[in-house]
């Protein structure tokens, strides 16, 4: 008896471990893509709108879903409390701390960093031009995401339980 | 409250009914230790946010010669009053620690705040330069003074600018930036240039603060040769820069408006650099008066005639005069009908008459009322008002006001 529990317990949680890594190759593209919104938004506050930063970032925060609702409203106040400290510094500083919640991976991350480099600190032509960069290669990320999820989330999934239930075949 | 501290130190103080223990990190930060908790907390920016927590925070460490001493909450909050916030705010850490350290009588007086890179931190009152000490206070040696980094230039406009220098690309072009209470900060640096215009300010190293203040009353001597019965008169303010022309200016709008001997009228204001109302979000932060409309950061000769024609003004005011352009709407202002105070650089009146266009103005007897101004004893002394022949209406020089 004991012994059937213990395997249940088992083929449940390996086929959660799975679910959860299909689950993580699933939402990446999602949230690439709200991320790209989300700056294709700051875009327009800053060419149409001349929105100061930490503004435009309020407001993208109030539109957006999680996570990225947070990134924005971390970045918002680190703009208005950091004492001057840099822009990228308070970009950086909300980057670190929102990542590990998210399900994107370092080359998002990478993307995202480089563009704090330049945010805020040119004129609008040239802040777009950095906008729009960031916002074509986060699309090549997202189609690499997509093209992972289509190949790696059924596995998992799969491999999860099938995982399950090689352990519990050898265990009995 | 005062207590010596000495940096590194780590004790507890009688605070606003509770002991806080404090270490002494640097001059200007300290950590607090609260329930365990190690934050570094910016004095500034998290007042509201702290003594919002029901706890009155505080206390704030500032470098007085050697010793750094403890102000408490009260004190704190009167003396952050006393300076405008606006200013302190656009101030880098170090250097606002530094200048609400300095002696009362300095820090009241404060015209502008200057700021070099490299170079020693200057502050300028109606009376005298000081330089500011690395140790708080003023001294007179610039080898004593404590010199701006990059760090603090990089952050100074990063505070201007909100992080967001693209919304200050007009500004940049034109060399200054009004900030919220009309306090206005001019900036050097390395000016790009395009097509042989100006396009942009880059490696900005060099910023002057001019701390705007508003003196109610000031104008009222000038009140019996401006308004009199049922008749308004054409004024002009000539002085060189940092008289008080704007001052003037500012205080006439809000004697119309409020009204004298009960006849009150409606001004319009023009404020292309944002000076007079110092509006933050088309809103006024001066006192310009219950019956004044303000056109905040319009060009002076369409801002003129878009005033007249939509909200059909009394008198108009508008700040510095002397383009071909003005004139015109000048022209166009004055057969509508409408009043117009306003102001223009100059010395003398020879000097005004030297300049093109106002000499044209000034000959067809435009302004019914010139006055003149300068610091002779102190910023904002009336050295006379003339009619629009330039003859004398006043008594030799009356007393400086402020």
């Amino acid at each position: 008896m004991l012994k059937l529990m213990g395997a249940v317990l088992l083929l449940m949680s390996a086929s959660a471990a799975g679910y959860l890594a299909a689950w993580k190759y699933a939402e990446r593209p999602r949230q690439i893509r709200r991320l790209r919104l989300a700056l294709s938004l700051l875009e327009t506050d800053i060419s149409y709108g001349f929105r100061p930063l930490d503004e435009a970032c309020r407001l993208i925060a109030r539109r957006e879903s999680e996570p990225v609702a947070s990134l924005f409203n971390r970045c918002a106040d680190n703009l208005q409390q950091l004492d001057g400290a840099s822009t990228f510094q308070c970009w950086q500083q909300a980057v670190e701390e929102i990542w590990p919640q998210t399900a994107m991976k370092q080359p998002e991350k990478e993307i995202l960093l480089d563009l704090g480099k330049t945010l805020g600190a040119s004129d609008r032509a040239d802040q777009q031009h950095h906008l729009m960069l960031a916002m074509s290669n986060l699309r090549v990320e997202e189609n690499e995401a997509r093209e992972e999820q289509s190949r790696y989330e059924k596995m998992c999934k799969s491999l999860g339980v099938l995982s399950g239930l090689l352990l519990v075949i050898l265990m009995y | 409250m005062k207590g010596k501290l000495f940096r590194g130190e780590k004790r507890s103080f009688p605070l606003a009914n509770e002991k806080k223990s404090i270490f002494v990190n640097e001059a200007y930060t300290y950590h607090c230790c609260y329930k365990k908790k190690r934050e570094i907390i910016d004095p500034i920016s998290n007042f509201t946010k702290l003594s919002g927590f029901g706890r009155s925070f505080c206390c704030v460490v500032i470098l007085k010669g050697d010793v750094p001493y403890l102000l408490d909450k009260s004190e704190w909050d009167r003396r952050w009053q006393a300076m405008s916030t606006q200013v302190l705010q656009v101030l880098p850490e170090r250097i606002r620690f530094l200048i609400l350290g300095l002696p009362e009588e300095i820090r009241q007086r404060l015209e502008e705040i200057r700021l070099r890179m490299g170079r020693p931190l200057e502050v300028i009152t109606p009376e005298k330069a000081w330089f500011v000490g690395t140790k708080g206070g003023v001294v007179e040696q610039a080898q004593e003074a404590y010199l701006p980094s990059m760090e603090d230039c990089h952050k100074m406009l990063n505070r201007i600018s909100n992080h967001s220098l693209y919304a200050l690309e007009e500004e940049l072009r034109r060399g200054y930036v009004t900030i919220a209470g009309g306090h206005r900060i001019g900036l050097t640096g390395k000016v790009v240039v395009e097509g042989g215009q100006v396009k942009h300010l880059r490696d900005i190293t060099g910023f002057n603060l001019r701390i705007a203040r508003q003196i109610r009353g000031v104008a009222k001597p000038l009140v019996p040769y401006i308004f009199q019965e049922e008749q308004v008169e054409n004024v002009l303010l000539i002085s060189p820069p940092q008289c008080g022309k704007t001052t003037y200016l500012r205080d006439l709008a809000r004697i119309a408006s409020v009204g004298i001997t009960g006849r009150s009228y409606k001004v319009g204001i023009v404020d292309e650099r944002s000076e007079i109302a110092g509006c933050v979000a088309g809103v006024p932060s001066r006192e310009v008066g219950p019956r004044t409309d303000v056109l905040d950061g319009c060009p002076k000769a369409e801002g003129m005639m878009m005033m007249i024609r939509s909200m059909s003004p009394d008198i108009l005011v508008v700040d510095e005069i002397g383009r071909l352009e003005d004139s015109e709407a000048i022209h166009d202002a004055i057969y509508a009908g409408v009043r117009l105070f306003s102001t223009a650089h100059g010395r003398t009146l020879e000097e005004i008459c030297r300049r093109p266009t106002l000499a044209g103005l000034l000959r067809e007897e435009v302004f019914t009322r010139l006055v003149l101004l300068s610091r002779r004893r102190g910023p904002g002394t009336i050295e006379g008002v003339f009619d629009g022949r330039m003859r004398r209406l006043s008594p030799m020089a009356a007393g400086a006001p402020c």
